[in-house]
């Protein structure tokens, strides 16, 4: 039940001063990057200069647009893989009569989310090297002549960011299934309807809005995506995060930098306005709420 | 003449808990049986063996003479009414309706033309490209039962079909329901807690208590001749009274009451039982003669509730305990509290069980 | 019955398939858990032999003990902060009106879309121009960033669940709306705050990207220390203390579904059963 009648009590007005604050300084904060986005670099120092659109022109070079291209590949790739892995094991998560299934499988997926970048990409550095598990078993069983590369490969960075917004995928996909209501499925079943039908013609269409919920935000997810494609990809494979933090870091181009990022975030706002407004269009044309 | 549906020894267990014990019972073709019974008493459980949502522990359920115990939902010819009517949200009510349709391979000119006859029977033509989150819970129920009937099913089975209505479009919907099945013919299995329903919608009553069938009847039968003292207290109203047997003769019972005296009621229930059980017998309200008296009687009005076409009379009796009385208001009698009255318990209608 | 058959076979089929994609999901736990025990120093799978060298020195590293020190600090200062203030705004977010409300309340969660590395980029470029050196106040400013969104909508859950009739009774019988909050409506919401403290304490320990471009050698949380090594070090030494976190991080989240029902944190519950 949201907001009260009647005035509101001095000590509410007080309370929302700390985070106002917070919200003041996130402002500020972006702000002031992002204006350094139109000032000169001055080599050698963290100072900025006057104010020029050069930083933009500089990204129509070939490295910028091509990790920009990349990253957004990667994020559908991801977006795809996920939803497809995702999809049964949420699906299981919430119809699994087994109490400790449930949990099992609970604590499996959303373990990657809580571990951390680093654990999580480090891990991948594992699997996929060359004296990796995965090159161990193709080579132990005669399936390649060589060990695969894929570490420091594109490959080996989408295999690692799938299990990265995995976690997320399924929570939202979960709490999508877990509306629909078990009586549809049975109504469908009552009228002649085989599991797989009762699947494709009923929950699959329920959870429609949940399917492009998920999607959007793992695309935007993984757009943001920095540790692995930092430690997978080891400077060989570049997306935006990538390239910012080499840019930003290593040659200390605050204005570059800002550049970039402020043409990230306005990448981000599109995929999330577009989705949006798509997933939207979608679901009142179906009457799903 | 093999029954539609034949379920032989069926019994479901929770655990420790027998949901449906042991229970057998055959509905006829074109008949409307009810299952009525109290909540958890097993009737929705049965329903769903019937339907195969829920598997059957042991016993037999037979369709149309063929065991489908192992038969998916998919596969049995049952059309099914939910309580909520699940209608699917995402489908417009022609897409609801013609979903069975579909399922069935029917080609597409005659889908068209079944669900338009099916919209009709249920007086909802014309409905087809409307959404169900347009409809009101009456049309969306009328919608349930015509997605339900177009595909022709051996059996209906309706799940509390009324209970989400309010009660005017309830009393419409009962004689509604009622029709199309004479009209159509098909063999209904409805499931209810509410006797009222019960009574005025079947050819048949099952009533199920703690997953046991109690009585299989007619509503006229189960309500003049209940078989159980559950039936006898639960369809309908009744008053109670404690008793000892004192004995036997033909079709009637010596009792002895609480203060000694003796009544004679019919045998019935307790015609094999040796003197000296206790037994207890139940008369209903509006069996119970009613007079206000001038003088005290010992019988005293407690309380009066106002029914509308008659008045229920709660008595503090001198001989029976509690009595509730049905006075008709025909006679408007201004029964009041601390009022002295005479009463006159019709014997030959008491039902007797041993207790 | 035939329908049975194939009905077993797709069964069995999608059995298969939910088992590959667990075993995905867990393969760098595995991995890595079984390499922080190998006695050689190379990142050979299979390993070796056996030892628990590895985890000693993850223990001993002194920058892992610094950096170690410095993320319990920062999570704590982190995670106590924006609770108190994440659940003060939440509530007046949910009861009242106020001006600026949709702007304050958009930019408070505007960290949930923006990448972690650019609100540090961000908060960098700030305190530079603000003349401030790289602190531990700059990280837990970003780590609050990043971790108020969820301590908000946690509370805000738990707000919704409340029996806003509970908080009238209060008020009918005399409670100021001040004591109606510290007296009802707090102890009520105990659960939604402890879950997003804890939640915030979990998030801010293992920040990354956010800390990255704000710390620095001697402020830097356990997070950016092992990016450090890794660059420099491919010894097994890492797979132990991922392992450590790992260990810790499962034991929370399963005290946390015994205490919370991990299942109402993303909602799996099952209509109509």
């Amino acid at each position: 039940m949201a907001t009260m009648s009647g005035e509101r009590p001095r000590f509410a007005t007080y309370m929302i001063v700390p985070a106002g604050i917070v919200a003041v300084v996130i402002v500020c904060a972006m702000a002031l990057m992002l204006q350094d986005a139109f000032r000169v670099h001055v080599p050698g120092t963290l100072d900025v200069g006057g104010f020029t659109l050069d930083n933009f022109w500089r990204l129509n070079r070939p490295i910028y647009t091509k990790a920009f291209l990349d990253t957004l590949l990667y994020a559908a790739l991801c977006a795809s893989l996920d939803l497809l892995l995702g999809y049964p094991i949420a699906y299981v998560l919430v119809r699994a009569r087994s109490g400790w299934l449930k949990s099992a499988i609970l604590i499996i997926t959303l373990m990657p989310l809580f571990s951390g970048d680093i654990v999580r990409s480090y891990g991948w550095l594992v699997v996929l090297g060359k004296y990796g598990v995965i090159n161990m078993f193709a080579t132990g069983t005669g399936l390649v002549a060589e060990p695969l590369q894929l570490l420091y490969t594109p490959t080996g960075v989408v295999i690692a960011l799938v299990q990265y917004a995995m976690p997320v995928m399924v929570i939202i996909l979960t709490a999508s299934i877990s509306h629909v209501d078990t009586n549809l499925e049975r109504a469908a079943s009552s009228l002649g309807a085989s599991p797989i039908a009762t699947f494709f013609r009923v929950t699959l269409p329920l959870t429609l809005p949940g399917i492009l919920s998920g999607t959007i935000t793992i695309f935007a997810w993984t757009l943001s995506a920095f540790a692995t494609p930092q430690i997978i990809g080891g400077g060989r494979v570049q997306t935006i995060a990538t390239l910012i933090y080499g840019v930003g870091f290593s040659n200390f181009n605050f204005p570059l930098a800002a550049a970039l990022s402020l043409t990230a975030l306005i990448l981000i706002a599109l995929v999330l306005a577009v989705g949006g407004g798509l997933a939207r269009m979608v679901i009142t044309a179906r009457g799903l709420t | 003449m093999t029954p539609a549906v034949d379920l032989q020894s069926v019994t479901k267990q929770y655990g420790g808990l027998k949901a449906v014990d042991n229970l057998s019972l055959r509905v006829e073709h074109g008949e409307m049986l009810t299952l009525l019974g109290p909540s958890g008493g097993g009737k929705t459980t049965l329903l769903n063996m019937i339907a195969g949502f829920a598997k059957v522990d042991s016993g037999n359920v037979l369709i149309d003479n063929e065991n489908v115990k192992q038969l998916p939902p998919h596969l049995r010819s049952l059309g099914v009414v939910f309580q909520n009517y699940a209608l699917f949200p995402h489908m417009s009510v022609g897409g609801n309706v013609a979903f069975g349709l579909k399922m069935r391979k029917v080609s597409g000119a005659e889908v068209k033309e079944r669900v338009a006859v099916a919209l009709d029977l249920v007086r909802l033509g014309g409905m087809e490209a409307r959404k169900p989150s347009q409809l009101s819970g009456g049309q969306r129920q009328r919608v349930a039962l015509a997605r339900a009937l177009v595909i022709n099913p051996a059996v209906l089975l309706l799940d509390e079909p009324l209970s989400a209505l309010d009660k005017n479009l309830r009393a419409q919907m009962q004689l509604e329901l009622k029709q199309i099945q004479r009209r159509i013919g098909v063999t209904t299995i409805c499931v209810t807690h509410d006797q009222g329903e019960a009574l005025s919608m079947s050819d048949r009553v099952a009533v199920l208590s703690q997953g046991v069938l109690q009585q299989v009847a007619t509503p006229t039968e189960l309500y003049n001749a209940p078989a159980t003292p559950f039936v006898a207290s639960f369809v309908g109203e009744t008053n109670r009274l404690n008793g000892t047997l004192v004995g036997v003769s033909g079709e009637h019972a010596s009792v002895a009451l609480g203060d000694g005296s003796r009544v004679t009621v019919p045998s019935g229930g307790i015609s094999g039982s040796p003197a000296n059980t206790p037994v207890v017998l139940f008369i209903r309200p509006e069996e119970v003669a009613i007079e206000p008296s001038d003088i005290a009687t010992g019988n005293v009005v407690q309380a009066t509730v106002f029914q509308g076409a008659h008045v229920d009379v709660v008595v503090d009796t001198k001989r029976f305990g509690t009595l509730t009385i049905r006075s008709s208001q025909r006679v408007d009698l201004g029964w009041e509290e601390g009022m002295p009255v005479k009463i006159d318990i019709r014997w030959d209608k008491v039902h007797a069980f041993p207790a | 019955m035939n329908w049975h058959a194939k009905a077993a076979i797709a069964r069995s089929c999608a059995w298969l398939f939910i088992a590959f994609v667990l075993l995905y999901l867990m393969l760098p736990t595995i991995i890595i858990a079984t390499a922080s025990v190998s006695s050689q120093e190379t990142l050979a799978f299979p390993p070796a032999g056996f030892s628990m060298q590895w985890y000693e020195r993850a223990i001993s590293y002194p920058d892992f003990q610094s950096a170690f020190k410095n993320s319990l600090f920062i999570s704590l200062g982190t995670s106590t902060l924006a609770t108190a203030l994440g659940t003060a705004y939440a509530y007046v977010l949910e009861r009242h009106n106020f001006p600026g409300k949709k702007l304050i309340t958009a930019a408070l969660l505007s960290p949930l879309v923006i990448p972690h590395f650019i609100i540090g980029l961000a908060v960098l470029i700030f305190a530079v121009q603000l003349g401030y050196v790289r602190s531990f106040e700059t990280i837990i400013l970003v780590h609050i960033m990043i971790v108020v969104p969820f301590v908000v909508r946690s509370v805000l859950v738990s707000l919704r669940m409340i029996d806003t009739d509970v908080e009238r009774a209060a008020s009918s019988l005399g409670a100021t709306p001040f004591t109606v909050f510290t007296h009802v409506t707090l102890p009520l919401l105990a659960p939604g705050i402890f879950g997003g403290w804890l939640f915030a304490s979990i998030l801010s320990f293992t920040e990354f990207s956010g800390s990255l471009f704000v710390s620095t050698q001697s402020t830097q949380p356990l997070p950016v220390a092992m990016f450090t090594y890794i660059r420099d070090f491919a010894d097994p030494t890492m797979a132990a203390l991922s392992t450590i976190i790992i260990g810790v991080v499962a034991i929370l989240l399963v005290i946390g579904a015994k205490w919370f029902g991990l299942s109402s944190i993303i909602s799996v519950h099952d209509d109509a059963h």
